[in-house]
């Protein structure tokens, strides 16, 4: 009976489904309608899926993997492993410290599949990336009948999802709640092969792109946010109301509902439809909402000047009550992460929202797959935001803008890859990282940096060029990292693998120094000397203490405000140069452009010939002085 | 802010600090020392890194956070390495201020300068009275913190899940603010106790304690000691103000001066605080109870009585 009625509930759903707005953008191999009802109080939440997937492999399917991404937060599984595994190397704390009742998971209640009858008892977790066989993120089923190629299939499942407080990305947080990764979801049919990949600590997603249509019962005094565009909300005599939302071309759907949201709107008109921007805040958090709603306006109007038009109709910014589930992308929909009490010199809140506004071009919409090349989406990300927050707020402000104290957002990247140089190339799979930090360090700040770098051998205009061409050629089509580096390649009329083969595949390190700047009196043998006609002998020696080999330029300074520029192609360890001039040397230093943000060490990229006035030095002793008298002061009241 | 009471009493004070002057100023200087001794070996190796690099210009035009983070990454500076030297050197200066507590209170009870040697005898005399007194202290400021700490926390849990964060936010405010009231009130309790313990010569510390909990319940002079604290407050808000606005990046002497002008500032009015004690001591306690600053006791023994010379035979 039951079987019976949910057939009946799939029918009307396929019935309700809204026509395509436009040519589809994407292949839309998969179509999700799924009807839920939300339990605010048990965090839980009961739906029937109804996902049509066609066949465009050219071959037979017989096998399916599904995601069950909440099947993560559960205690053995493999996600809390690796979270365990990096509070111990001092990655985050507290993510492997749960009391059982914060756990989340989900269940198949029930699993059918059109003209094949039910299948639920021949699911299967698998466990393809680390063999964990309590690890339950994936399940398999295995068809009595193949689905032939170009033919479509129809799967009908139930499912029960018990959402997990929140950690990362998705769950609940008091009335806050964030669906993220709530519904089984197909792995992706690619090159030749099903790519369904466990959760992990580090991983994100892969998906195939498709429609959704969405029915979400939930009480009605929640304000909701989705992917996608609403398209009805009817409230029901329960007290609940349903809302229905649908979107095109996307490859994930999620949503959100906290009855304090204060929602602010308004639109970006750019080179394609007006895009409608719906930002929820927090109620503490309400004044920051136009700033929220600037940043994406800007952002916005960049990404459209610099790579392509944003394809669909709204975009949804949420403030999450909780910073766990603050700074993270799922299609037409970002949370954001700010503070009511934020400043304006501190654009921590706009540098997260252009980050996760810049999701939308590379994850959202190119749709590489964040498993195996997550440098793709987060590092070509990094290094967007990197020029996008510069040209709003300038090179070495655009994390902290204050009068005396500055922060850029390319030095942020760049620390972030130095502290982990050695351990992982960008190209290592997402859960094989060494750690959680160099996961962090190699994936956004090196990939961010080693693009910069690029900006100083092909240009800057050539790269945004590049850029652009990756995005308007591969968008909707997941390509991979190879298609990216050639593109570079293709655009610049370069032939760069001596730089990607260091940089991209490998781990050299960056560290070119002026490791002696000296001068001396070209006659210092005589013991009597002409001072106003002497000549001065100079030696300048660059030093390649890293095994990357980079070229570089060398700015060469004297007392008479002469300056020489060198270029050495930095093959050798080391090499000299030598001046003979009227001159005393005055400093000498490699990459005087600060164009080479791949190195490691910038403190030793220059050498005073005679020692500087240590202003430096003193202010930071000043600074130290000071805290250690106020300590003692403090220490003090005790007397 | 205060009655005219409380301004004779802030007056009161005030003369009693300019007697002890020197000692303050001592006291500056000797946290000065210290803390240059803390800072000795940092300079040393930031030195190799920052004197001869053109990169460090970037910390001395303004403050690039970025240039700082690469700096004290670097194992040359040995992060951590300069902590303990500091808070070591802080142990060091709250033995000092031990020390003197006693000779100064004494200076502040007398009303008048106190030759060298009757301010050392009064600091040695009352030395491991003043140590057991700030133990005693400290146990009771822990026992009140702790209590706060208790209620920051559960105040913390039943607001986890509010969506009013501003207001959850404010009443924590109030209650360190609370809180801060009560510690303020703590100190002046054992600043009595220390002000009872020099006038009276009392050997015992919990009656000196008993009698500081007495006297502490003089609402005028805790409004004296919150007027004094409003102060440290103002001169840390407007001196940081001073010292953000209006000392140029690269002045590192302007920087210094103000710092120290702040340091020496907040010093000087705790010890303010202490001589508001002492006026407030000496006006409402009975006079039966004297004043210890005594001569050293000079043992005058007569000579040796020789016995009468035997008669000669």
């Amino acid at each position: 009976m039951k079987f019976f009625g949910m057939l009946l509930l799939f029918s009307a759903l396929a019935v309700a489904q809204p026509q395509p707005s436009h040519p589809p953008l994407s292949q839309r191999v998969v179509h999700y309608q799924i009807d839920a009802k939300y339990d605010a109080k048990a965090k839980t939440l009961d739906a029937a899926e109804v996902l049509t997937y066609k066949n465009l492999t050219g071959q037979p399917l017989s096998s399916f993997p599904f995601h069950l991404y909440l099947n993560a937060f559960e205690p053995k599984a493999t996600w809390i492993r690796e979270a365990h595994r990096q509070a111990g190397q001092g990655g985050r704390a507290g993510l492997d410290e749960w009391d059982a009742k914060d756990y989340g998971a989900i269940d198949i209640k029930k699993f059918e599949v059109a003209g094949q009858g039910d299948l639920t008892s021949q699911l299967k977790f698998i466990s393809p990336d680390d063999g964990n066989p309590d690890d339950k993120t994936v399940v398999e089923v295995q068809l009595p009948k193949p689905i032939a190629p170009g033919q479509s299939v129809e799967f009908h499942i139930q499912f029960h999802d018990k959402f997990p407080q929140v950690v990362a990305r998705t769950g609940h947080y008091g009335d806050f709640i964030l669906g993220g990764q709530w519904f089984p979801k197909v792995g992706v049919w690619w090159h030749g092969a099903w790519n369904c990949h466990q959760f992990h600590a580090d991983t994100e997603f892969f998906a195939d792109f498709g429609v959704f249509d969405v029915k979400l019962t939930l009480p009605k005094a929640e304000v909701v946010g989705a992917t996608g565009m609403q398209t009805a909300s009817a409230e029901n005599s329960d007290g609940t109301k349903t809302v229905t939302f649908h979107a095109e071309d996307v490859h994930d759907f999620a949503w959100t509902a906290d009855p304090y949201y204060k929602v602010f709107e308004d639109t970006f008109q750019g080179s394609g439809q007006p895009v409608h921007i719906r930002v929820l805040m927090q109620p503490a958090n309400a004044a920051q909402g136009p700033r929220e709603i600037a940043i994406v306006k800007n952002t916005m109007q960049r990404f459209d000047q610099w790579y392509g038009t944003y394809p669909y109709p709204q975009i949804t910014v949420v403030d999450p009550a909780a910073l766990q589930a603050g700074g993270m992308e799922y299609p037409m929909f970002i949370t954001a992460g700010t503070t009511w009490w934020a400043p304006d010199s501190l654009l921590l809140p706009e540098g997260v929202t252009e980050h996760e506004f810049g999701h939308q071009y590379w994850y959202g919409i190119v749709a590489t797959n964040e498993f195996e090349e997550a440098w793709l989406d987060e590092g070509i990300n990094s290094y967007t935001e990197v020029k996008v927050l510069e040209s709003l707020y300038g090179e070495y402000r655009s994390v902290v803008n204050g009068k005396h104290v500055t922060f850029g957002d390319r030095e942020e990247q760049r620390f972030g890859y130095s502290q982990t140089a050695t351990f992982d190339p960008m190209t290592r799979k997402a859960w094989q990282f060494a750690g959680d930090a160099s996961y962090g360090g190699v994936t956004y700040g090196k990939t961010a940096s080693v693009l910069l770098t690029l900006e100083s051998l092909i240009g800057e205009d050539t790269m945004q060029h590049a850029v652009r061409t990756w995005f308007q050629r591969y968008k909707f089509t997941h390509p991979t990292g190879t298609d990216f580096l050639k593109t570079i390649e293709e655009v610049s009329g370069k032939d760069l693998s001596w730089y990607f083969n260091q940089a991209v595949t490998g781990t050299a390190v960056l560290d070119y120094e002026i490791s002696d700047a000296a001068y001396w009196p070209s006659d210092w043998y005589e013991a009597k000397r002409d001072e106003k006609n002497a000549t001065y002998h100079s030696e300048v020696t660059v030093h390649r203490k890293g095994n990357f080999i980079f070229p570089c330029e060398i700015e060469v300074r004297f007392d008479d405000g002469s300056m020489v520029r060198e270029h050495w192609d930095g093959q050798d360890r080391w090499h000299r140069f030598t001046y003979d001039k009227k001159a005393k040397l005055v400093s000498a230093e490699v990459d005087p452009d600060h164009k080479v943000w791949l190195d490691v060490d910038f403190f030793n990229n220059s050498k005073l010939a005679e020692r500087g006035d240590g202003r430096a030095r003193r202010k930071l002793s000043n600074y130290w002085l000071t805290f250690s008298e106020l300590l003692s002061q403090m220490l003090g009241w005790i007397s | 802010m205060t009655d005219t009471r409380n301004d004779s009493l802030l007056r009161a004070g005030w003369r009693r600090l300019l007697l002890a002057k020197r000692y303050i100023i001592w006291l500056y200087v000797i946290n000065l020392a210290l803390g240059l001794a803390a800072t000795a070996s940092l300079g040393p190796r930031i030195g190799s890194i920052l004197d001869s690099s053109l990169y460090s210009g970037r910390l001395v035009h303004g403050f690039d956070l970025g240039v700082f983070m690469e700096l004290a990454a670097k194992p040359e500076t040995a992060r951590g390495a300069q902590m303990p030297a500091s808070l070591l050197l802080a142990i060091a200066f709250l033995v000092v201020e031990i020390f003197f507590v006693g000779g100064i209170l004494a200076e502040y009870l007398a009303a008048a300068r106190l030759e060298r040697g009757r301010f050392y005898a009064a600091c040695g005399e009352n030395f491991w009275k003043m140590v057991r007194l700030a133990i005693l202290f400290a146990i009771a400021a822990a026992i009140t913190a702790a209590i706060f700490h208790g209620i920051r926390t559960g105040l913390g849990n039943a607001f986890e899940y509010s969506p009013r964060e501003r207001w959850a936010f404010a009443v924590q405010c109030l209650v360190l603010f609370i809180e801060a009231l009560a510690l303020l009130w703590v100190r002046m309790w054992f600043d009595l106790a220390q002000t009872h313990t020099v006038a009276s010569g009392e050997r015992a510390i919990r009656r000196s304690a008993r009698q500081g909990w007495r006297y502490a319940r003089a609402a005028g002079l805790y409004r004296a000691y919150f007027a004094l604290a409003v102060l440290t407050v103002a001169v840390i808000v407007l001196g940081s103000w001073f010292w953000w606005s209006i000392a140029p990046a690269s002045q590192v002497w302007a920087s210094f001066l103000i710092l120290q002008a702040i340091l020496f500032c907040i010093l000087a009015i705790r010890w303010w605080q202490r001589a508001l004690a002492v006026a407030w001591w000496e006006s409402r306690v009975p006079a039966q109870e004297p004043v210890l600053v005594t001569e050293p006791e000079v043992v005058v023994t007569p000579p040796p009585t020789l016995p009468p010379p035997e008669p000669a035979t």
